[in-house]
């Protein structure tokens, strides 16, 4: 018998439908619906074992490797861009990474901006490929309250449908990459477990590009 | 000398191992102090794995480090000698970890041959890379790359300025997203469905041959493509299994040129050996030679489960404080002699033993 392949699923809405296209694509572990605080569930006819863990923390453990593979937004990725393997996009949670400030915000580019964010390495990248001087805040949630209170000039961070922004009487300015849920692989499970994820990535690439 | 009441743990007995292995095929041992000019890696900092360094400044106000590296140093140091120097070392190097803050110190062996390297050594370095891998686990993985496979095919007009983020997205096999980059940089058909083959093949090397040899557009693609071609017949030949090629494997295109290869273990989640030809590190030293070697990171093999060494001992004597020391050195020595393992304690707790000698005299 085979090895089994771990995967870690992000906690939350986006995890759920990420399971179901696992399912759709015969890897179906039932006991995964029931409604009980079990963390792991495994299917040993399928040979996958599936857990749940906080977003963020998926490409953590696909890269050292607890599990072999994991769905992660690609906003985790390129904030902590982990050492592993992105063998699809699942074309769903698609969302943008922006920055957006008070609706009347004009960017004087004789001071440093001032960016809050969660994602402090993303807003390097960006500001630094358009040579902006900038000091970064970093937070770790409720971003768009910091310009209103001028804590910040502008905030770099995720926008979905603006509705929150619009709420709050902010708007998104420019966008500075698309993001999307990817399916990551670990470097070395690649390859021992080779024809297991190759087939799995290939049935999952194939059902999410239609 | 013989050793047979050492236990060697795991870590140490692939150590040994190895070095049984590079002596048999000719490599000599190389020894370098702990410290270098810090100079060496301002200079190279790219090609080290990690570009931290601890540094210190010496009694005569030079910065000085400990080393991150060890091939820069051999390199540095070898006076070219006629022929090839074959050399291996075994050293602590200080360096991060990936992913972790704080510096660590990681004891890595390593072989280099510097020199004329030919057909035959590149053969022998990558055969004993793979010994070196079997010498620790037999479910190892070694894989190949060539850095000039993928430099030729990218000379085909894909634009310099994506060159660097095409190759990352080589090396994370994310094929869609480099199809996009290469759409909208208007490589042409071909360049692009060549480059999205490389990406996603992982194959036996055997098998990869065939797959590879359609892709093939210029002259220097065959150049590399019949080295691996070579090399694979030859390690038909020493009979070395678990070669596979892939394109993923990928190292700074300064410093490295033709075959590149990484070493997998089951049960470790980081590559636990590195390697390549890296010709061109030499050119920027002013060296005019070529140069192949890997490093072997003995520090990943902590992540092999049941390494744990075995503390257990042949004989426990137990002692209290009326038993007089002479009976204790009298039992110790004997049990010594025969060559066995003792332990004297006053406390057989946490000692696990095959026999347990009471010379306890209370109670």
């Amino acid at each position: 018998m085979a090895d089994m392949i771990n995967v870690a699923l992000p906690k939350g809405r986006l995890g759920e439908k990420v399971y179901d296209i696992f399912e759709k694509c015969g890897f179906e572990c039932p006991s995964i619906k029931e409604k009980n605080r079990k963390l792991i569930f495994e299917n040993k006819e399928k040979g996958v074992r599936y857990f749940w863990v906080k977003p963020s923390d998926v490409a953590i453990y696909v890269e050292r490797g607890a599990a072999d593979i994991g769905v992660a937004g690609k906003d985790i990725l390129l904030e902590y861009s982990p050492d592993v393997y992105e063998l699809a996009d699942l074309q769903m949670g698609k969302c943008r990474m922006a920055v957006a400030g008070k609706k009347d915000f004009r960017d004087d580019r004789t001071r440093t901006l001032k960016v809050a964010t969660k994602f402090p390495n993303i807003a390097r990248t960006y500001y630094n490929s358009i040579s902006r001087e900038i000091d970064i805040i970093k937070l770790n949630g409720s971003i768009e309250i910091a310009p209103i209170l001028g804590l910040s000039d502008v905030i770099v961070d995720i926008v979905e449908t603006g509705k929150t922004l619009i709420e709050n009487d902010l708007k998104p300015f420019e966008t500075i990459v698309p993001i999307s849920a990817r399916l990551i692989s670990n470097k070395v499970s690649f390859k021992f477990k080779n024809a297991q994820i190759t087939e799995l990535a290939g049935k999952i690439a194939e059902y999410c590009a239609e | 000398m013989q050793y047979k009441n050492v236990k060697l743990s795991k870590f140490e007995s692939a150590l040994f191992d190895m070095r049984m292995l590079f002596e048999q095929y000719g490599y000599s041992q190389y020894k370098v102090s702990k410290f270098e000019q810090y100079d060496l890696y301002a200079k190279n900092k790219a090609f080290l794995v990690s570009d931290n360094v601890l540094t210190f400044t010496d009694t005569t106000g030079h910065l000085m480090a400990l080393k991150p590296d060890v091939t820069l140093s051999i390199v540095k140091n070898t006076v070219r000698e006629k022929g090839l120097s074959k050399l291996y070392y075994s050293e602590n190097v200080y360096r991060t970890h990936q992913g972790s803050q704080g510096f660590k110190e990681i004891m890595q062996t390593g072989l280099e041959c510097i020199g004329e390297v030919d057909l035959y050594s590149t053969a022998e370095v990558l055969m004993l890379a793979a010994k070196s891998l079997k010498a620790v686990s037999s479910d190892y993985i070694l894989d190949i790359s060539h850095m000039g496979f993928i430099s030729a095919l990218l000379s085909e007009n894909v634009p310099a300025e994506i060159t660097k983020e095409l190759l990352e997205l080589i090396s994370q096999k994310n094929s869609a997203q480099a199809e996009s980059l290469l759409m909208e940089a208007g490589v042409s058909e071909k360049v692009k469905d060549a480059i999205l083959a490389l990406t996603s093949l992982y194959m036996p090397l055997s098998e990869a041959l065939s797959s590879i040899e359609p892709l093939i557009l210029n002259n220097n693609m065959q150049v590399a493509f019949d080295e691996l071609k070579a090399i694979d017949s030859l390690m038909r030949i020493y009979g070395t299994e678990n070669l596979y090629l892939d394109f993923s494997v990928i190292n700074d295109m300064r410093y490295y040129n033709g075959i590149i290869f990484s070493g997998y273990i089951k049960g470790i989640s980081d590559k636990v050996l590195s390697g390549g030809r890296y010709d061109n590190l030499l050119k920027r030293m002013k060296k005019e030679a070529g140069a192949i070697g890997f490093a072997f990171y003995l520090d990943t093999l902590e992540q092999l489960v049941n390494t744990s060494a075995d503390t257990s001992v042949d004989i426990l004597v137990i002692y209290d404080d009326r038993t007089s020391p002479e009976k204790v050195i009298d039992a110790m020595e004997k049990a010594v002699s025969q060559g066995k393992t003792a332990k004297a304690s006053k406390s057989a707790e946490n000692i696990s033993s095959k026999e347990t000698l009471d010379l306890r005299e209370e109670a």
